[in-house]
């Protein structure tokens, strides 16, 4: 959760933030029946506090921090570019990418965090990256 | 650049990403005075308190 959050925001502080707030309303539920149905709630939770993060984010127009080590290791790297489209993509699809990529989470899960079937989440992972690889094509 | 390196770059990142998220979340773990892993085995389970 932690790295799917952090690859959203990549600000370790918000992370931090969103984390505990994740955690805190998760926990205030009923109890859950077991480990993976808690992880949903969990994912689901702290992607409802990210979409109103980002937000809040772009409303007042704040640049998007970016750590400084991230963005030294990033730097001029084939996966700064991947990235870098990436960030264009809709949030949905961005999302649908961190639950994957970041969080490793099946496609059967990502498709209960998110409220789409897990055939759909399957066609969007596989556009999103065909997407990626044409952007790239096109960039050169 | 293919899909399948673009994948590749992603899980990559990905595996950055939860190392760096370690730490974050252990803070947080600290803070709730959680312990997410299970035990390995029984001798690592908590053992009741024998009375005095």
């Amino acid at each position: 959760m932690f790295a799917y959050i952090y690859g959203r925001t990549r600000d370790t502080r918000a992370t931090e933030d969103l984390a505990s707030e994740a955690f805190e309303r998760a926990f205030a539920g009923a109890y859950p029946p077991d480990e993976e149905a808690f992880a949903i709630r969990l994912f689901t939770t702290a992607r409802d506090l990210l979409v109103s993060h980002l937000r809040a984010q772009s409303r007042t127009g704040a640049p998007q921090p970016q750590d400084e080590i991230e963005e030294a290791v990033l730097k001029s790297t084939d996966l700064a570019r991947i990235l870098g489209h990436l960030r264009q993509f809709p949030q949905r699809e961005q999302d649908i990418i961190a639950l994957k990529f970041d969080a490793e989470l099946t496609n059967g899960q990502i498709a209960q965090v998110v409220g789409l079937s897990e055939g759909k989440v399957g066609v969007i992972l596989y556009r999103t990256l065909r997407k990626l690889r044409k952007a790239l094509e096109r960039e050169g | 650049m293919s899909t399948k390196e673009i994948r590749e770059l992603l899980i990559n990142e990905g595996e950055r990403r939860r190392r760096l998220g370690l730490l974050a979340q252990r803070q947080v773990n600290d803070a709730w005075g959680l312990n997410l892993s299970p035990p390995k085995s029984s001798e690592d389970e908590p053992k009741a308190l024998e009375d005095e």
